[in-house]
């Protein structure tokens, strides 16, 4: 049961450390864009590189941020039902359903990730969607990163209500 | 099923409604049709199995069985596929095709998409001469690019930036508005064809022509190699003679359509512009040395450019003593 | 199994998942995942390698983040308690006047703004208490309250307005401005129910005490030009950047999010904490909204390549009801999904099955899908799932209880269904300004 604990401390420490950096991501998606603005009306220069670069960062931001949003449990859910059920069937159901929909999509869709940005890093992929054309593959190493995340934070909620079937109390 | 039939997914880069579209579906029922349905190919459209971009990864992984796209597209992937799908001052569709399919190109296209694995790819569409660009501003000098807020992506974008102009890269979907609120002076799209689909001749007052930028673009179908594999021999001629049955289909289709939405856009009001010969000039010598630099980068892209060159040569020789001129 | 068994089963167990109470964008994938493994094994991870990918590097999506962050700091500028206490001096006296009032500072508040959430809660947290207080119907109040968030996301600029346009393939820029009437037409429904109520029950909402609005004419110019002119400039700054063409809508909405930093600075209220708050904030909202777009899209790829997508739009052509009996169903089936799904699921599920059908119908395609987006805000109000009640109610002082905001929102949702009808018999409504404003 400690054993368990620690674990699920642990990864609640990696998401919430994660979040502290990501969450800047926004103001300097503000500041790249607005750069951007303020380079093609004043400089009369717009930027090569604003455009793959804001949704790079948009992407990361919020990729990276699942994790630590499952951890302060803000994706919504319908309660009406659930809030009749017990503290202790809640965590059940929560449990299995993680089995059900959670692990074997996000598990899965990790591994599958693994050869997919391999390859991608492997012939050196650029990006073709504007004409700056930057290297892509970190772009797309943050999907594994990001799903691996929300994985990492899935298995601990997964724990959580584990322990607390089994009568181990609140992780908190 | 029975052991002898085949369901295919074909993904494409094209919007449903498009005249691209068309051809991957008029692609896929006439496979259909001569296979008597044992081989049967369901087309998705951009966006409903996955983004334009996303057909050729998912062929290879087979995610999807074929993908109907544009070598272009892949130029992230493979820096030399945009030879293969169109680059600026490229060749027109004649001789494109003579070299794709009966000359260097064949083979060169086979080795472009080595690695990938596919089971089978070919060329299955060209279309020709896009517009050049649909303009707030009028064209008619060197001058006129410099500062000139541009849409489009890829060389291009590289060729215009050095003649000045402040080439700006935004999703398809925003050009319209862009250009109707001036964020834009300028930007290129497509054929004329798809353009009035598009309605550029609403918002913009001039139409730059021809396109010296995209003189013809090859469209490509690529195979998994698993899914081609499984295909008996009689099933692999049928796609074979498809694809290029399609290849000359769109093209007749562009043109004639192409040829009444030219007329059209002057109806509307549109000053039609055909970009001063000095200045393609100019522009074309900027795009050779592009090319050479690019050659300089990658071997694979040298061999292709050269083997190019090579047989442009020879096929400008023979045009130019086998074109009458009596107009 | 064929496509018709695929999608029975398909939506019977999103329902089930949802209803115990799995957060719902994780039961879209799992759904998606089940059925996709079934039908292609596990090739289908794929294909949801692409749809990820896609929206990952979704440059329009990109104003989801911004306008959040945007809202988050005209929260913090403190900017709706000025107004709210200017709009008290200019309806305090009417019968249901702070009712009104707060139908107001919502609609000035959704031209700044492109989502519901951020200025539901600071609207929300400021005139609840007010309106608790003079004695106002409880149930009213809340209603008044969520009905006027949901405005944040029908009068441009609006999120659903950008991710529907490519949905859809239709110019955000008219979009926009066809949401506009309709949008202006719902304030003035919230409002007129609000003071016909209130003139009827004056119990419902009672006047306010002269002595608590008692102001010199040179007071109520001071207040007015304090509270007014700030978010005046802000609805310029975003709506004049994308209508002046100095911005696209995405760059606008970077735009906004400056506009209301400066704001908050000139308001003195801006610091490091309050920007990491603010950062915070828009990453836990941004997050939980992509989830379930990712989700959405996941679903509807499966449900396309299951051959769903046939199915469905077979079912209402085939229906012997005419274009008009069609349109009544899936107005119908939206309403319904909405009290299920998130309008973003809505849109990436629901929205590429029947655009095709109205086209088909002879819809023009700009006023249906105006349509659309009106009916869309009667999810935020719908129960079980209903974002404008739990964002309420996530804020309201406990004597409020869920059973009053439910019964608040009822006369609302009447309202908004009144307004569909009105927008169906009058389609100029709608199509009138996209068609006649050249910008
Ligand atoms: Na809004
Ligand atoms: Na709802």
């Amino acid at each position: 049961m400690k054993i368990i604990r620690s674990i699920v401390k642990a990864i609640d420490a990696i998401s919430e450390t994660s979040a502290k950096i990501i969450i800047w991501l926004v103001m300097l998606l503000t500041v790249v864009i607005g750069y951007e603005i303020f380079s093609r009306y004043v400089l009369n220069q717009p930027t090569k590189w604003s455009f793959d670069l804001s949704y790079m960062i948009g992407g990361t931001f919020f990729l990276l941020g699942e994790a630590w949003t499952l951890k302060k449990k803000h994706h919504v859910r319908i309660d009406i039902l659930y809030n009749r059920f017990s503290p202790k069937t809640k965590a059940l159901v929560d449990a299995v359903l993680y089995l059900v929909f959670f692990f074997p999509l996000w598990g899965g869709l990790f591994y599958a990730l693994l050869p997919y940005v391999a390859f991608s890093w492997e012939i050196g992929e650029r990006s073709m969607q504007g004409y700056w054309q930057p290297i892509i593959y970190p772009f797309k190493t943050v999907m594994p990163i990001g799903v691996g995340l929300l994985v990492l934070q899935g298995f601990a909620e997964f724990l959580r209500n584990i322990v607390f079937v089994c009568n181990g109390g609140e992780i908190r | 099923l029975g052991a002898d039939k085949f369901v295919w997914k074909m993904a494409t880069s094209w919007p449903d409604g498009t005249i691209l579209q068309e051809s991957a579906t008029s692609f896929a029922d006439q496979v259909t049709k001569m296979s008597n349905g044992r081989l049967t190919i369901k087309t998705y459209p951009a966006g409903v199995l996955m983004g334009a971009l996303e057909v050729t990864d998912s062929v290879r992984m087979g995610v999807i069985d074929a993908a109907h796209s544009s070598p272009s597209y892949s130029v992230g992937q493979l820096p030399a596929a945009p030879l293969f799908g169109y680059i600026p001052f490229g060749m027109e569709a004649i001789p494109y095709l003579t070299w794709l399919y009966e000359g260097e190109g064949s083979q060169l296209l086979d080795e472009l998409y080595a690695k990938f694995d596919l089971g089978y790819v070919a060329p299955c569409g060209i279309i020709p001469s896009e517009n050049l660009a649909w303009s707030n501003k009028p064209i008619t000098k060197m001058e006129d690019f410099k500062g000139l807020k541009f849409r489009t992506s890829g060389y291009w974008g590289e060729i215009l930036s050095e003649a000045g102009a402040s080439v700006m890269m935004l999703p398809a979907g925003e050009v319209y508005e862009a250009l109707q609120r001036k964020v834009l002076d300028a930007g290129e799209f497509s054929i004329p064809n798809i353009d009035k689909d598009l309605a550029f001749y609403e918002i913009a007052d001039y139409l730059l022509v021809p396109g010296i930028h995209q003189t013809s673009t090859i469209l490509d179908l690529k195979i998994n190699k698993r899914s081609w594999n499984k295909l008996p021999e009689d099933l692999k001629e049928i796609v074979r003679v498809a694809a290029k049955a399609t290849t000359i289909e769109l093209l007749t289709k562009c043109i004639v359509r192409d040829v009444p939405a030219l007329d059209f856009f002057k109806e509307k009001g549109v000053k039609i512009q055909y970009l001063d010969p000095e200045i393609q000039k100019a522009l074309a010598v900027k795009a050779a040395a592009l090319m050479e630099k690019k050659s300089a980068n990658d071997p694979f892209f040298k061999k292709v450019y050269e083997s190019q060159k090579k047989f442009r040569t020879g096929y400008d020789q023979y045009k130019a003593l086998m074109t009458p001129s009596f107009k | 199994m064929s496509p018709e068994i695929s999608v029975a089963l398909m939506f019977a167990t999103l329902f089930t998942g949802i209803f115990l109470g799995f957060p719902t964008a994780f039961v879209l994938g799992g759904v998606a995942f089940l059925f996709g493994a079934n039908f292609m094994g596990a090739d289908i991870y794929g294909l949801f390698i692409a749809r990820l990918f896609g929206l990952m590097k979704n440059y329009t999506l990109l104003a989801v983040p911004l306008f959040l962050f945007m809202g988050v700091f005209m929260e913090k500028s403190g900017m709706a308690e000025r107004l709210f206490n200017a709009m008290h001096i200019l309806w305090g006296r009417f019968r249901g006047g702070l009712g009104i009032s707060t139908i107001a500072i919502s609609a000035i508040f959704a031209a700044a703004t492109g989502v519901v959430g951020a200025s539901e809660i600071t609207i929300g947290l400021m005139a609840l208490p007010v309106m608790l207080a003079k004695k106002y119907n409880k149930s009213m109040a809340c209603g008044a309250i969520c009905a006027g968030g949901t405005l944040g996301i029908l009068i441009p600029p609006s999120v659903m307005i950008i991710v529907y346009g490519p949905i859809a393939r239709i110019s955000v820029g008219k979009l926009f401005l066809g949401c506009l009437v309709p949008g202006l037409l719902l304030t003035l429904l919230y409002m007129l129910y609000i003071g016909i109520r209130c003139y009827f029950r004056p119990q419902d909402g009672p006047p306010m005490p002269v002595e608590e609005r008692q102001a010199t004419v040179k007071e109520k110019i001071l207040i007015l030009t304090t509270s007014v002119i700030p978010p005046a400039l802000i609805i310029f700054s975003v709506l004049g950047s994308i209508f002046f063409g100095i911005a696209a809508v995405t760059e606008a909405a970077a735009v906004g999010a400056v506009a209301s930093m400066v704001l908050a600075a000139s308001y003195g209220k801006l610091n490091v904490g309050v920007v990491k708050d603010a950062c915070r904030q828009t990453l836990s909202i941004t997050a939980m909204i992509m989830m379930i777009a990712i989700g959405a899209t996941f679903f509807s790829t499966v449900f396309v390549a299951l051959g769903g997508d046939e199915v469905i739009t077979s079912m209402f052509m085939n229906l012997p009801i005419g274009k008009w009996g069609i349109l009544f169903t899936i107005m119908l089936l939206l309403v319904f999904c909405g009290m299920f799904i998130d309008w973003m699921g809505i849109l990436f599920i629901i929205v590429p099955l029947i655009t095709p059908i109205a086209a088909e119908l002879g819809f023009d395609p700009v006023w249906f899908a105006v349509l659309v987006m009106v009916n869309l805000q009667i999810s935020f109000l719908t129960p079980p799932f209903a974002y404008s009640i739990f964002y309420l109610k996530g804020i309201a002082p406990p004597n409020v209880e869920t059973i009053d905001i439910y019964r608040g929102v009822m006369p609302f949702v009447g309202l908004q269904v009144l307004a569909i009808i009105l927008l169906i018999i009058f389609p100029s409504l709608i199509t009138w300004l996209p068609s006649h404003l050249i910008y």
